[in-house]
């Protein structure tokens, strides 16, 4: 029962992972996004990966409810936070250009 | 993936009800402090992001600096770390503590690995004059291109490389129990605790390669 199987389950959730980082260079190195697309490429492929070592390496698969909104709140005040930030900046003047100003 | 529960069917365990409590509130406990965890890298996050957005040219310009084959390289080793504390927790649960110190060896080796490699890319951008308050770094021509970017980039990654070495330490902590056979599958509290911190380094990992390294 169980051990070889789980055992296998984990080396092919790592086999996985591995195969999505060589996803995410390739597409990294060889096509040309713009800068909005190739950051939600990268983020849209972090998170497919999260979620694989959330799911079985920490075992959220067999956790409760309540360990399940602990460990989602937290997500939500981020996206709080986050999208508190670009509701806010957009409507503000053009950043001033980093000045050279050597210290001293 | 309920084998260790469902095969505690031997004699009835005096401290079982007691074992089980304490080990869903450490868990419970674990999961908590990993939230705050999130939140301080958030916060990190969003920096990155808003100023990526604010100071876009200059943020291509110095991630080209970085290295992607290190980068990588340190992805994949700490893919295998979290892989080998995963197996170090189904091992405890299967009372094969041999199987638990030579998976988290692995795992803590793994972690000198990485470290050793982000040691090496550091110092190319020390010597390189990337680092906030070296002499060359001070000159108008860096600050202008660099400074937002690497300011980050040390931020964070040194941030993350601080969990590495608390993970590495928990590990160590948690091998030095399994040599004296301390775990089974009614007692492996511990390892899972400790395992559930080093995939939260491997998970902060995951989003940071791929944002400093490559997105252009």
């Amino acid at each position: 029962m169980g051990k070889g199987h789980s055992t296998k389950l984990y080396l092919n959730v790592f086999l996985i992972l591995l195969a999505l980082t060589i996803i995410t260079v390739v597409l990294a190195r060889t096509l040309h996004f713009s800068p909005e697309i190739s950051i939600i490429v990268a983020l849209t492929i972090a998170t497919v990966k999260a979620s694989f070592v959330i799911w079985y390496f920490m075992h959220m698969k067999t956790e409760s409810k309540l360990l399940w909104i602990y460990a989602i709140f937290p997500v939500i005040i981020l996206g709080i936070l986050v999208g508190g930030v670009f509701l806010d900046n957009p409507f503000r003047d053009n950043p001033t250009p980093i000045t050279a100003v050597a210290p001293k | 993936m309920d084998t260790h529960t469902t095969t505690l069917q031997g004699p009835p365990h005096v401290h079982h009800m007691d074992s089980k409590t304490a080990y869903e509130s450490a868990k419970f406990g674990m999961w908590l402090f990993l939230a705050t965890e999130l939140l301080l890298f958030g916060v990190l996050f969003a920096a990155f992001f808003l100023y990526r957005w604010k100071y876009l040219s200059e943020f291509e310009h110095a991630a080209l600096q970085l290295d992607w084959k290190f980068g990588s390289i340190n992805t994949a080793v700490l893919l295998f770390s979290s892989f080998t504390a995963a197996l170090a927790v189904f091992y405890a649960q299967h009372n094969d503590n041999a199987k638990v110190r030579l998976n988290v060896l692995i795992t803590i080796g793994c972690g000198f690995i990485f470290l050793i490699i982000k040691a090496i890319e550091y110092y190319a951008k020390y010597k390189h004059g990337y680092f906030i308050g070296t002499e060359h770094f001070n000159n108008a021509d860096m600050i202008q291109k660099y400074k937002v970017y690497f300011g980050l980039y040390f931020c964070m990654t040194m941030l993350h490389a601080l969990h590495v070495v608390i993970g590495m330490s928990l590990l160590f902590w948690v091998y030095t129990k399994a040599r004296v056979n301390r775990f089974s599958e009614a007692y492996f509290t511990p390892v899972e605790i400790a395992a559930l911190y080093w995939h939260l380094v491997d998970l902060i990992w995951i989003y940071l390669f791929p944002l400093l390294y490559l997105v252009k």
